[in-house]
Formats: C-alpha cells, sequence, structure tokens
C-alpha cells in the first residue's frame, strides 16, 4: 500500500490552438448569421398611393470581400482547437454545456458560445506573436457577455491575467428587466417593440449554434427602426444585442444609426459591435448612394483623430479602412509611426494592414516612407517588436520563433511596397516568394493549422487575405498563385474562396460553375460560387439557382448545414431579384410540411442501410445491390453525414460495406440482418449508433423553412396561398408563426378566414404573424395585444376580422 | 480405376465434402480464415449477441474512433498502428505486440484478433463439428493474453505486474470481461474508460474536515493506474470553496516528450491530499470527475462522486 501526501501541483500540457487567416477583428465575420430579407415584410402589391413609396432594396453588386468569403455553416468553424487535451489540461477551463464538436475544427466540445469565447484567450496565451491583443480583446468584447465565462478562470494564467482583468471592466455587468410589463401594450408600436425586445433576448448574437433574430428577421426592413430605438434601451444587454441585430439589416439607415452608435457610446461592446457591421453595410449601398442615401462616417474619422483607447483605436481603424474611407490616411500614417517610434507590434499590424486596403493614389510618397521605414527597421531587429508579455504555463506543440511578429510585419511591408509600386520587379518576386518561404527557421505555426494550405503556407496567417488580394498586383504569375491557391483541396476554404475572387471573371466564374457541380462537402464553397455568380450578374447563376430548387423539391429530406444555407442563399438571391416564380417555391412547402430536422436523414440512410441489407439478401444481384450502395453512398457524401466520408474514400467505404454484407445469405434471419444493417450504418456515419455512442455535431442553425415561406408569400399568388393555408393543417408544425406571415404576404383574401382563426391560437407568435398579416390582406387594422394582451381583447378583434372574411369571401 | 487411385479419389471427395460443409450457403471460406472480412460478416452471422457487445466497445472502435486518429494523426504514427488493427496475437505470441493488419483496418481489433488460430478458432472449449472449429485454448484465460496490446506503448502490463490484483490472481478479463449473468461466457462490451457505472469502481474515496484541512483520501482499486493507459483521460479533483476560490487536482499521463510528471495513482496506492482552509470558510464542495475524452467540458464527465462539508 502506497500512501503519499501531495499537494495541488500546477499543470504544464500541451496545448494547440490555430490561428486562422486576417485579423481577430473579421474573425466573427464567419460566424453563421441569420440576416432578414431585404425589404418591407409585406410587399406592395396595390397600386402606389400618392408618392409614398419607400426606398428602394439595394442590390449586393460588390464582389464579395475576401474577408467576407465562405461563411461558415458549422459553429465551429474557426475555432481549430487542434489538440484534443484542453479540459483535461487546462485547470482555467470553465464549464459548458451540451454539444459536441465538428471533425477537423474541434473535437468535443460544449456549447459553441463557450468554444467562441475560449479560442480567442487561447490565441493570445499560446500565439501571442500571431495576433495583436487589442485586436483580440475587441473580438472578444464583440462578443460580449459569455466571454465573463472564461474570465475569472484565464485570470489563473499569468500571461492572461492582464487580457482578462480589462476584458472584465470593459464588458462591465449587463443590466436587464427581470419580469415582463404587467400591463398590456396600448398600441402595435409598443407591442413590436415588446416582441422586438424579446426577441434580442432569446439567443446571443455570437452563438454559432444559435437562431439569433431567426424570428425577428421575418419581418423583413420593418422592425429595423424597433431594432434601433432598442439600441437606446436602459437594459445593457438588450442594448447590446440590438447593435448586433441592427448590424444585419443591409440598409444605409441601419449604417447611419450605426455610425451614430459608435461615436456616442461609452460601452465598449456596443462601440465595436456597432463598427464591427459597418463595412459589409457600406458594401452593400454604396452603389446606390441616390437611392438609399449616404453614410457620412465624419463622427468616426473625427473619433479617430482624438480617440486614446488603444482597444477602441483598433476597433475604428479597421473598420474605417475596411470600409474604404480615405480620409483617415494621414491619421493612420501618424499612429503609425508613433507605433514604429515605440515598437508597438500592435499598433503597427493594425495600421499597415489598414493601409493595405487603399489604392494610395493621394498619399503614395508618405506611405512608402513609412512602409519603408518599417521594412528597414523590422530588418535590422527582429526581434525588437516580439510582444512583451510573461511566459504562458502552458505551451503550445510548437512555440512560435522570437521573430514571428516581425515576420508578420515584414509580409505585411511587402504587401504593402508590392501594392504601392506594382511594376517593381525584385518587389513582385519577393511577394511571390513568401508563398515558399520559411525563413531562418522553420516557423512551427504551419504543422499546426486544421488545413494543409501548403499553397500559402509561407505567408504568416494575419497576412493572407492581403496577401491573395496583392496577387493580381504582379501579373501571370500573381495569377498562378492564385490558381494554385484555389486548386489546393486541403487547403482553407476561405482561402480558396478569396482567391477565386481575385481571378478575372471567366476564370472564378467557370469554377463557381464547376463548384456548384461537384462540390466537396464540408468546404462552404457552394455557397460562395453561388453568391459570386449573383454579384457577377451571370446568368447562368440564375440557371444554377433554379435547379438548385429544383433539387430541393426532390430530395424531401432536411440536409447538413451546409447543404441548407446553399438553398437558402439560392432562394435568398432568385427573391432579392424577383426572379423566383411560384411554381418553382410552392413544391417546395413540402419541405416545410414534414418540419424535417436533422435527424431525419439520419433515419433516412438508416432506412437505405436496410434496404441495401434486404437486396444483398433477396435479389443477390450485384448490379442492384451496387445500385443501391451507390445511393447510399451518394446521399451521405452529398450531406456531409461523415467527414470521413468523402469522394476520396468512397471507395474505400464501399469496400467495407461489402465486406459487410459479406455474411448475409437467404437463411440470415432477421435479427442478423438489423445486425448488419446497424454495421453498415455506422460505417456510414462514422460514428456508433447505440445509446450513448453518437456524438450530436455541432449545428448552425440554417432557417430555409422560413426562406421557403417568406419567397413562397412573396411571390404571392393564388397557388401559393392555397399551399400554404394547406401547411396550417398540421396544428404541431413548428414553423406555422411564418406559416401565418407568408400567408399575409400573398395578400389573397382566401388567406383571411385561416388567418383570422390563427388570432385564437396559444401560441402568441403565430397570432402576432397572423396579426401582421391580416393587416395587410385586408387592409383594417383591428389592433389588441396579440402577445400579452387579454383574451377577451384579442376575442373581439378576431371577431372582426372574421366579419371581414365573411363579408369578402 | 486401380486401388491407390481409387483410394486418392474418394480422399479427394472427402476433403471436397469436408469443405462444403464448412462453407456458407454462400461457398466462403471458413470463418477463422475471414480476418479480411469485417467481423458483423466473418463472426456476428452466429455470434450476433457476441457482436453486439462487442461493437459497442472500444475494440471495435480502436482503428476508426476520433480520439485515437487525432492523436495518432491518422496512424501515421506507425507504432501505434499493429494494436489498433491486429493480426491473431496468439500466432505472434504474447511477449510482443501482434502484426499489423493492414487490410480491414476499420474493424480494430477484430474477434480473429484475439480468437484466430492457424487452423481454427480460440476458445474456452472445444467444439468438434462447429463451423468456425473452436478449441480450447488455456491461454484466452492468461492475464498475459492482453499483454501483446496493452502493454507495448501503453504500459498497462507492468502496472499490473506490481499490483495486489496480480498477487491476488485477478486477471484483467475478471473486471474488463466479467461473466454474463447466464453463464454464456464472457461480455465482450464496454467495461472500461468509456462506461461511468465501471469507471466508478475503480477509486475508493472520502473527504473529512481535520482542523484546519480539508483532507482527501483517494485509494486505487484497480490493478493499474488510474486513469488507465492513455493520456486522453483524466481524473480531476475540484475542490470549491466559494467566494474564497477552488483548487484542481489533475491526474493524467503524460504525452510522449511532454515534460510533466505522471502523477496518476499507482495500483493500489492511497493518496492523501490536503488542502488548507481559506479564512472564514465554511462550507466546502469536492467533486470527483474523470474524462474519458479529452476536451470534454466538466458538464459530460463521468461524476465519480460528490461530497459537501456543510
Amino acid at each position: 500500500m502506497l500512501a503519499a501526501v501531495l499537494l495541488a501541483v500546477p499543470v504544464r500540457p500541451d496545448l494547440e490552438v490555430a490561428v486562422p487567416p486576417g485579423s481577430p477583428l473579421t474573425w466573427t465575420r464567419s460566424f453563421p448569421a441569420i440576416t432578414p430579407l431585404p425589404g418591407p415584410a409585406f410587399p406592395d402589391r396595390r397600386p402606389p398611393k400618392e408618392a409614398e413609396q419607400g426606398p428602394p432594396r439595394t442590390e449586393a453588386t460588390a464582389r464579395p470581400g475576401s474577408e467576407n468569403a465562405a461563411r461558415a455553416t458549422t459553429g465551429l468553424g474557426l475555432l481549430r482547437i487542434t489538440t484534443w487535451d484542453l479540459t483535461s489540461e487546462v485547470r482555467w477551463v470553465s464549464r459548458a454545456t451540451q454539444g459536441l464538436g465538428w471533425r477537423h475544427q474541434g473535437p468535443m466540445a460544449g456549447d459553441g458560445l463557450y468554444w467562441v469565447s475560449l479560442t480567442p484567450l487561447l490565441r493570445l496565451m499560446l500565439h501571442r506573436a500571431l495576433v495583436s491583443e487589442t485586436e483580440v480583446l475587441a473580438h472578444m468584447l464583440e462578443i460580449g457577455d459569455p466571454v465573463r465565462r472564461v474570465l475569472d478562470s484565464a485570470r489563473t494564467e499569468p500571461s492572461l491575467r492582464g487580457p482578462a482583468d480589462e476584458l472584465a471592466e470593459r464588458l462591465g455587468v449587463e443590466r436587464t428587466l427581470v419580469d415582463p410589463p404587467e400591463t398590456s401594450a396600448q398600441s402595435r408600436q409598443e407591442m413590436l417593440l415588446r416582441f422586438a425586445r424579446e426577441e434580442l433576448l432569446r439567443f446571443h448574437p455570437y452563438d454559432p449554434e444559435g437562431a439569433f433574430g431567426r424570428r425577428l428577421f421575418l419581418f423583413g426592413d420593418e422592425l429595423e427602426r424597433h431594432v434601433a430605438g432598442l439600441t437606446r434601451s436602459g437594459e445593457t444587454r438588450v442594448a447590446r444585442n440590438a447593435t448586433a441585430a441592427l448590424g444585419r439589416y443591409a440598409t444605409a439607415s441601419a449604417g447611419r444609426e450605426l455610425i451614430r452608435l459608435a461615436s456616442q457610446t461609452d460601452d465598449d461592446v456596443v462601440f465595436v459591435r456597432a463598427l464591427a457591421a459597418l463595412p459589409s453595410i457600406s458594401r452593400t449601398v454604396a452603389r446606390t448612394p441616390e437611392a438609399s442615401g449616404t453614410i457620412d462616417w465624419t463622427p468616426l474619422e473625427q473619433l479617430l483623430a482624438v480617440e486614446e483607447d488603444q482597444v477602441r483605436v483598433a476597433a475604428l481603424v479597421s473598420t474605417l479602412s475596411r470600409a474604404g474611407v480615405d480620409g483617415i490616411v494621414p491619421r493612420l500614417l501618424e499612429l503609425g509611426h508613433v507605433g514604429l517610434a515605440k515598437r508597438d507590434g500592435d499598433v503597427l499590424d493594425g495600421v499597415m494592414a489598414a493601409l493595405g486596403r487603399y489604392a494610395h493614389k493621394e498619399h503614395h510618397a508618405e506611405v512608402l516612407g513609412f512602409v519603408e521605414e518599417v521594412d528597414k527597421r523590422i530588418r535590422k531587429n527582429q526581434r525588437a517588436f516580439r510582444p512583451d508579455r510573461p511566459e504562458p504555463s502552458s505551451q503550445p506543440d510548437f512555440k512560435d520563433s522570437p521573430e514571428a511578429r516581425a515576420q508578420v510585419l515584414l509580409h505585411r511591408a511587402i504587401v504593402l511596397r508590392t501594392r504601392l509600386d506594382p511594376l517593381d520587379e525584385e518587389l513582385a518576386a519577393e511577394l511571390l516568394a513568401l508563398r515558399d518561404t520559411v525563413g531562418g527557421t522553420e516557423f512551427a505555426w504551419q504543422r499546426r493549422e486544421s488545413y494543409t494550405n501548403a499553397t500559402i503556407r509561407g505567408v504568416m496567417p494575419p497576412v493572407r487575405f492581403q496577401y491573395i488580394e496583392t496577387l493580381p498586383f504582379v501579373g501571370d504569375e500573381g495569377f498562378e498563385a492564385l490558381r494554385d491557391i484555389l486548386l489546393e483541396v486541403g487547403a482553407d476554404p476561405m482561402m480558396r474562396a478569396a482567391a477565386v475572387a481575385e481571378l478575372p471573371y471567366a476564370e472564378r466564374t467557370q469554377f463557381a460553375l464547376e463548384a456548384l457541380e461537384s462540390w466537396i462537402p464540408g468546404t462552404g464553397l457552394r455557397a460562395f460560387a453561388l453568391e459570386l455568380l449573383f454579384l457577377d450578374r451571370d446568368p447562368d447563376g440564375v440557371e444554377v439557382a433554379h435547379r438548385l430548387l429544383d433539387d430541393l423539391a426532390l430530395s424531401g429530406i432536411t440536409l447538413s448545414p451546409e447543404a441548407r444555407n446553399v438553398y437558402a442563399l439560392a432562394l435568398r438571391l432568385l427573391v432579392e431579384r424577383e426572379l423566383a416564380e411560384a411554381s418553382s417555391l410552392v413544391p417546395l412547402l413540402n419541405i416545410v410540411a414534414a418540419g424535417a430536422t436533422p435527424g431525419t436523414l439520419t433515419d433516412r440512410i438508416r432506412e437505405m442501410a436496410a434496404q441495401l441489407v434486404q437486396e444483398a439478401v433477396v435479389t443477390k444481384k450485384k448490379a442492384v445491390v451496387q445500385a443501391s450502395l451507390d445511393r447510399l453512398l451518394d446521399l451521405s457524401i452529398e450531406h456531409s453525414v461523415n467527414p470521413r466520408l468523402t469522394p476520396e474514400t468512397r471507395e474505400r467505404h464501399e469496400e467495407r460495406i461489402h465486406g459487410q454484407l459479406d455474411g448475409l445469405g437467404r437463411a440470415s434471419d432477421e435479427a442478423y440482418r438489423e445486425l448488419v444493417a446497424e454495421a453498415i450504418l455506422e460505417s456510414v456515419l462514422g460514428h456508433p449508433v447505440g445509446p450513448g455512442g453518437a456524438p450530436t455535431p455541432l449545428l448552425a442553425t440554417v432557417p430555409l423553412e422560413e426562406e421557403i415561406l417568406l419567397a413562397v408569400g412573396r411571390v404571392g399568388g393564388a397557388a401559393a396561398a392555397k399551399g400554404l393555408i394547406r401547411l396550417l393543417d398540421d396544428a404541431e408544425n413548428p414553423h406555422r408563426g411564418a406559416i401565418a406571415l407568408a400567408l399575409g404576404m400573398t395578400g389573397e383574401r382566401s388567406a383571411a378566414e385561416p388567418l383570422a382563426r390563427l388570432l385564437l391560437d396559444g401560441d402568441p407568435f403565430v397570432r402576432l404573424c397572423a396579426y401582421e398579416g391580416l393587416r395587410y390582406v385586408t387592409g383594417e387594422d383591428h389592433f389588441a395585444d396579440w402577445i400579452g394582451g387579454s383574451s377577451r381583447e384579442r376575442a373581439l378583434s378576431a371577431e372582426r376580422y372574421f366579419r371581414w372574411a365573411a363579408q369578402h369571401d | 480405376m486401380g486401388g491407390a487411385a481409387r483410394l486418392i479419389a474418394a480422399s479427394l471427395a472427402a476433403i471436397a465434402v469436408a469443405c462444403l460443409a464448412l462453407r456458407g450457403d454462400r461457398g466462403e471460406r471458413p470463418p477463422h480464415e475471414r480476418i479480411d472480412v469485417p467481423s458483423v460478416a466473418a463472426c456476428g452471422r452466429c455470434h450476433a449477441d457476441v457482436y453486439r457487445e462487442w461493437s459497442q466497445s472500444l475494440h471495435a472502435r480502436a482503428w476508426t474512433n476520433e480520439n485515437v486518429l487525432r492523436a495518432t494523426r491518422n496512424f501515421e504514427r506507425e507504432s501505434c498502428r499493429a494494436c489498433h488493427s491486429p493480426l491473431p496475437a496468439l500466432a505472434t505470441g504474447l511477449d510482443r505486440a501482434p502484426d499489423y493488419r493492414e487490410f480491414n483496418q476499420e474493424d480494430g481489433v477484430h474477434c480473429l484478433s484475439c480468437h484466430g488460430l492457424p487452423d481454427g478458432v480460440a476458445a474456452t472449449r472445444t467444439i468438434e463439428g462447429a463451423p468456425c472449429r473452436p478449441r480450447a485454448e488455456p491461454r484466452l484465460g492468461l492475464a498475459e493474453f492482453c499483454f501483446p496490446c496493452h502493454e507495448p506503448t501503453h504500459q498497462a502490463f507492468s502496472e499490473y505486474a506490481v499490483s495486489n490484483a496480480r498477487r491476488d490472481g485477478v486477471r484483467c478479463m475478471d473486471c474488463h470481461m466479467p461473466e454474463r449473468e447466464d453463464g454464456s461466457g464472457r461480455s465482450h462490451g464496454p467495461h472500461g474508460g468509456m462506461n461511468p457505472e465501471f469507471v466508478k469502481l475503480a477509486l475508493d474515496w472520502d473527504c473529512r474536515i481535520e482542523n484546519d484541512e480539508l483532507v482527501v483520501r483517494l485509494e486505487n482499486e484497480t490493478g493499474h493506474k488510474f486513469p488507465g493507459e492513455i493520456p486522453s483521460r483524466s481524473f480531476l479533483l475540484k475542490v470549491d470553496f466559494g467566494e474564497a476560490g477552488s483548487e484542481t487536482v489533475l491526474l493524467r499521463k503524460p504525452h510522449k516528450q511532454e515534460d510533466r510528471e505522471d502523477d496518476r495513482l499507482l495500483p493500489d496506492e492511497v493518496r492523501i491530499l490536503r488542502f488548507a482552509l481559506p479564512e472564514n470558510v465554511e462550507d466546502v464542495r469536492v467533486r470527483l470527475l474523470f474524462l474519458p475524452l479529452p476536451l470534454l467540458p466538466e458538464e459530460h464527465a463521468f461524476v465519480l462522486g460528490e461530497w459537501s462539508s456543510g
């Protein structure tokens, strides 16, 4: 018997987390996010009265910036925790809730929001040289309160104590009313405001699995002003979430409001959230200033001129430069010179990244002088710019070299100088050589990524997007390099998307069409490809989108988030351009009727496995069995049910399944056949199917059913109304609120009576949607507080709508 | 035809008949030769219950489970391959790692990895006429039977070798493959680190407040270190002093080249942990957690026990 007295010992585990490309301030741009369908909730089908017309919908005509490329449809897309040992190793990892990880992007995990909060801290801890601390802090402020879950614990880590304390102080305390108001809303506006408030609190805006805005954004731009109003709420959480929600509206009015907010608020979370959305809004509205109004950046330019808080400065610099506000270039140079004098690598990195976003016709000489100075200083002493932070108590598998930060800045300098002087052949050669450069020592970060990235491995991750954007500057060789990146199947899909966006029109169109035909699951490139075709106004885009909808109608089952995202995008793109037709949309209502969930796909595969077994026993015809197996594998690969089942590994899986079928014969009893079917199912899914065995992948919420409903409602017509009314027969369908809204959107009189019935529904949201629909259909407003008011008042108002329906039948 | 020729012909015919008898109704090879075929087909036809148990175990997943794939970088680490996709261990002997089975790896530890013999299958008894030719193989019942795979990189056997279990004749399978209640043999199911109820049996413990200290006693009831075998398993002791803070003790096997002490409980070890009570703390809570997989949040950990001073 052994006994020992042992005190608590510190742990020194191995850890690793990858650093995604680009700036920390853009990391959230790839989180899944539900957005409103642009325009009013209810289309104006009647002859215009007087001159009362709202602003026309803006069209997104800008190419997607590389930082917006390939929005992840799986919540852990950017976490890239490449070690498995986190909660076992790091003492300060705190609580999390249900949900498990998603292939290479994350191991088994807690809820997505937990990991989203933790990962930036891990990057700061393990790869301080590769990320700007101020930008990471800004990124975490953007996420907001959930970050607290890790801060208390992170404080025990010496290298994170400072940032953790700073974050805690900046986050402050979120004040929220505990009890809802007791009185009924007295007006429609008050009711809608309360609804908006509740929706803003239902989910967290940065939860990669959450459904933030799923119901709120069904109303299109209708509730934008309510959301804007709530940004001024005394309830901190409401105000913060309203800011995040406002950022999802692609309107100039939202942009203006966000600028006002950012320039006036003391709340750092509101500040960063307001700024984060502005670049994409500005791109959307920039092309139609005469229709949608302009965005005046002056308040933010003025703020940048005087702001001293480094986190705020970093956020301002990033936003204004990404929005292309070139008036800030002198201020950038000023900040850059100060950063250079102080050897502040964070400031330099932010400034140089910002400068890399302009064409610099006006300040060419000053920018060139600055960047040459940076280049000279760095080459003279590469370790001078190393961030000064305590050593972490946990180390990555491969530590960053002491020169890593200097290398980031050097790469930025090379990129910037090339942009300033694209005809300089030496610079071009230096730029191209970066891809394969390993420097004096092999950079450890190259070996720890989730993707192969062989074609861009020499470029430091923070610089990769700008590097790709700069390659066209150096001519044919640059385009060759872009093609290499694009064609590397194992590369980061965001890199590939960024590369394709820079190719000439004909090439990127060709790639997009190929990607849409023979896509590789798990890349997110199909959605990007579709978006690209529409942004390039390629006529094939419309045809492809229609074909996708036909496929969707035939598939009849629900799909992986990635696939759902593609279909939802196809619908959205067609509806925005008024190219959708009822004949192709109404059949999609079957998908809404099915109320399908991702679990349905597993059931379908299970059925197919059982069928395959049956055929192997009964028919014995190889061709029949093979055809059945092909269908099973086709479906599984198409919907990414198993990250290890891909077109490349298909043959191996096929071989295995044939082996599993090998024991079947006519005499095989039912129990054995079930056993074989289960074994096949497990092979296909890649995980056990018994109790306690199946991991639940982290799933982003993609509101495909709502997109279908909104599209049908927008298109309108009698057939649409009929299809929607039929859906209401199912009292259990979880989408009844959206169905009611869509039905109202059709404007058909036949919608009145079924909507009036829904006014008496037990679900307040259904009642609200029915009421909004009835206002539109009937032109009459019989207000009651449909969400929280008395049933008697609701019944009285409902009666008035019933009467209308009867009179207009 | 002469006598010798008739004899030869008859022998051949007899052999042919015997072969036909051995084949399944689809004309296959005998089961003991079918390690290249998934276990469900090789053995599951006749041994459905055992197959079902096995399919829930980590043996069935030895090659495909994500934890292993990550830890070995998709088996780039060659030293891991043989034990995670072994050829019959009895063929190579119990004193060394088995040979690597470089086909049908997805079956992991295949039925025939343990039961395969050149001319039949290893069993607890000989059954004449059975298709897979089971014959009594005494080595199946030895603790050493687990050595080939569980010793070379996991050192489980060396740990066991110095344990009371070994001294008392308790074998690996006595705990990890318990007899079925119906007496039909040993369970091939998941009796290991992925089974919460099973893991609870591994540790005896208690807590008390003594003077100004919390005293926690941990006793390893297994015949090997706890947590066992692989660095992905960890034991977490969490002591919560309320507002005064908390303490955590983590026991885990270090990774290769990791600069970390192997602080796991030794076989049969009793370890006393003492935590000074902060001032004015009246309520102390202790949780004993087992994390069978890395990156598992505490909410998913196996709770081996909880204690409160209040």
